[in-house]
This record gives C-alpha cells, structure tokens and sequence, in this order.
C-alpha cells in the first residue's frame, strides 16, 4: 500500500486528485452555505414560512444526494459541474434545517430583550440573532461538510474521471490494483478527519464562544 | 417568532399551497423550456401509476428494504454492546478512538471495490455497505451516551450495592438509551441513503437499481424522479416510525431537559 502510495506520488497524479476533489466539495459546500442560510434563517423566523416548507423539506431530505445523479448528468453533462451540484444537493437541506432550528431555539427573551432596548430590526439581526445562533450553525456546518466529503467521493466514483473516487474505481477497474484502492481508501479517511478537525478549530474562536455557557 | 399562534386551518393551507406552487412552477418550466427529456409532474405521476401497475416495484421496494433491515440490523447488534464497551471504560476508548476517527470519514461507498471483493456482486455487497455506514454513527452515540451518565446516578447504584452487571443493565443503559435511539435513528437515515447509493453501482433489484436502470434502459427520466419521491417518502416514513420510538414513557425517563 506504501509502494502504491509512493507510485502516485511519483507521476504527480496524487495531488492533482486531491485538489480535484477538494475543489469540488469546496464549491458545492460554499454554494450550499451560501444559499441554505440566509433562507432557513428566514424560514426559521416565521411560523408560518415554516408550517408551509417543513413537509416538502421532509420528503426530500431522505432522498439520497446520489439519487440525483441521473438527473445532474442530464443538466450538468459528465464534469465538474454536475458533481458540484450533488454535493450542493447533498448539503443544502441538512443546512437548511440546522438554520431553521437555531433560530427556533433562540430563547425569546433575548428577542424580547433587544426590542426593549429599542433595537432597529437590523440591529436586532446583527446584535442578538447572529450570535445567538452561530453556534448551532456551527456544529451544522461541520456535520454537512462530513456529508460533502462523503459524497464527493460517490459522485467521482460515476460523474467525472478525476479525484479520489476516480482513483479508487479506476485503480480496480483498470488492473485490480488493490492497493491503490486501500491506499485512496486510508487518503480519503485522513483528509476527511482533517477537514472536521478544522472546522472544529472554528467552534473555540472567542467571539463565538458566548452562548455556550450553558455547559 | 410572530407570536400569534397561527389557526388550524393554516396549518393545512400554507403547506398545500406552497406545494401547489413548485409544482406549478415545475410544470411552467418543463412547458417553458420545452424539453422533451425531463418529465413535468404530470408525466411522473403517469410513471408512478405504471411502475404500480407492473408489480415491480413492491419487489424493488421490499428488495431495498430488506437489505436496509439486515445491514442496520447487523450493525446495531454489533454496535450498541462496543458502544457502551468504550463508554464504559475510557481507556478502551482511547486505543480506539484515533483509527475510528480515520474510519468514520470514508465514505461508504468508497468501500464498493472491497465489497465486491469480499462477497461477489449481490446483496451481501450491499448489506456490507449499509453495515459500515451505519455502524459508526451507532457506535459514537452510544459511547457518547454512557460517558454523559450522570456520574450521580452511577454512585447511587454502587452505594445501593448493585454489581457492575447490574449497574450497567438498571442504570447506565437506561440512562444512555435516548441518546442511543438518537444515533440509531440518525444511523437508520444513513442507511438508507446508502441502500440507494449501493443499489445503483452493485446489484440488480431495490430502488437504486430502479433509477439507474430507467435512465439506462431508454431514458425514463419519469420513472426516475418517481423513484426519488418514493424513496424520499419511505425515508420520512421510517424516520417517523422511528420518532415514535422516542415518545414510548419507559424510554423517556432519560430526556430529561425537554420534557
């Protein structure tokens, strides 16, 4: 398994499909936080917003993001571009529904609190609602970035011919290079635990740290 | 955060009517874009009403869900009893703990090539697949839930002079069982997730192949976007029937925050 590491390493082919699939869970990732937060910050303010969504949301999220595939291949063609989108697909409910809830849980005191002082709703927005609920978004954000890592590497397996699932499929595919399948197996593995134990380093920063008092 | 409390009727309109909408919106775009390729939800609707017609689904519907019941199966009989192992003495857990840190992060599907190797192109492949996707999850919630047992409860159990067995029957697993049943429910998700992911790469029967194959055999991209939405209503119907799980008095004892 060293060897076959070493072998990878040699044609320069290794870190050319790790910044591949990095690449994509990157994009797809940001996508993802980009459009799921602002949105079930919304949902999550209004009651109503949140009856209406909430059966949709429910019927779609146990739908798996590689039962897309077909579909992003239809719209994306085989490339980058349809893998992005199963890895936007694979994370935007999740995130979707950890903004809901934290903002659901904001204790309504602290709302109340902030409209006797006599906060303008932007205030209100940037002063109370923002940092009561970066916590829980936080954790979101590290459990949905697990989830990208584990479907880049499904998507690179069937969508495209770079990245580490490439690697894995085409390594038994052409020659039964089994080691190269552990050796890509054990790669993903690591980088997969360094991605969380980054996004982990974000939940001690001090300015984030306020609402977890409690425990 | 409005506080008034919205009436029943609403409750039964705005989800009506927002699904009304997308799939407004849906057929709009179809019509619009003027494709003949992807269905609008009339199209998948006559899809569904045919894949019911035909019989086959019951089968591809009980195929997936037997491969789910076994592997889960497996894992949460596997799972639960190392889970409370390492809660229960720490020390086991930090031998294990760094290579299961390196284990969790590979996908599932990424062990297909040593699931064919092992088994063979069939449904032990897959089972193995839903195993290891859903044992992980098991085995974190568990030990996270022993080692978060009040450390009061676990002295009154000695002082009441009961033997470590005991302890670990009448009070630590009691204690942990919400927090297990939250991990085997997260685990029952993954599972399902999985069974499709398996489905389309390594055998030949459940739903996953059903999508796969209505794309390859003459682009049935109807049949496809009806297979997601069964998929997507079994998943909510497990996890519902898993919710209730959570409700029943005897397991409640242990929420103890929240009721």
């Amino acid at each position: 398994m060293v060897g076959g590491i070493a072998d990878l390493v040699r044609h320069g082919l290794l870190l050319k499909y790790v910044v591949a699939s990095l690449f994509r869970v990157t994009w797809g990732f940001v996508l993802a936080v980009i459009f799921a937060i602002p949105i079930g910050l919304t949902i999550g303010w209004y009651r109503r917003a949140q009856m209406a969504f909430n059966p949709i949301i429910q019927i779609l999220r146990p739908i798996s993001p590689l039962a897309w595939i077909p579909i992003a291949i239809l719209w994306f063609g085989v490339g980058d571009l349809a893998a992005i989108f199963l890895i936007f697909m694979g994370c935007f409910l999740p995130l979707l529904l950890t903004a809901i809830n934290a903002v659901q849980s904001i204790p309504l005191v602290y709302i109340n609190a902030g409209r006797n002082f006599g906060l303008r709703p932007a205030e209100l927005v940037y002063r109370v609602l923002y940092p009561a609920v970066i916590p829980k978004l936080i954790v979101g954000l590290r459990i949905t970035l697990g989830i990208a890592w584990l479907v880049v590497v499904a998507a690179e397996m069937i969508a495209v011919s770079s990245g580490l699932g490439f690697l894995i499929v085409d390594a038994r595919n052409a020659g039964n290079r089994y080691d190269l399948v552990v050796a890509g197996m054990v790669l993903i593995g690591i980088i997969g635990l360094l991605l969380d134990v980054g996004i982990r380093s974000l939940e001690r920063v001090k300015s984030f740290r306020w609402s977890y008092s409690e425990d | 955060m409005t506080h008034i409390e919205p009436r029943t009727w609403e409750r039964f309109f705005w989800p009506v009517l927002v699904c009304a909408l997308l799939l407004a919106l849906w057929h709009y775009c179809v019509v619009w874009t003027a494709t003949r390729i992807f269905p609008s939800p009339l199209e998948v609707e006559r899809g569904m009403a045919e894949l019911l017609r035909q019989n086959v689904l019951w089968g591809d519907i009980v195929d997936s869900l037997r491969r789910v019941a076994v592997g889960f199966g497996a894992a949460a009989v596997l799972g639960i009893p190392l889970g409370l192992i390492f809660g229960w003495y720490p020390a086991a857990n930090q031998v294990v703990n760094p290579a299961m840190q390196i284990l969790r992060p590979i996908s599932p599907i990424a062990w297909i090539p040593v699931a064919i190797i092992f088994f063979g192109v069939g449904d032990n492949a897959a089972i193995f697949l839903i195993f290891l996707g859903a044992f992980f999850p098991i085995v974190v919630s568990c030990t996270d839930g022993v080692s978060n047992v009040p450390s009061v409860s676990r002295r009154a159990g000695r002082n009441f002079g009961l033997s470590p067995l005991q302890l670990l029957a009448k009070v630590v697993f009691p204690a942990a069982l919400p927090q297990i049943i939250v991990g085997l429910r997260i685990a029952l998700g993954i599972a399902w997730l999985v069974v499709v992911a398996a489905e389309m790469i390594a055998v030949d029967s459940g739903l996953g192949y059903l999508i796969i194959d209505s794309r390859n055999s003459g682009k049935r991209y109807d049949l496809v976007v009806a297979a997601m939405l069964l998929i997507g209503v079994i998943g909510l119907a497990l996890d519902l029937g898993f919710r209730k799980l959570e409700r029943i008095k005897s397991v409640r004892w242990g929420f103890r925050d929240d009721s």
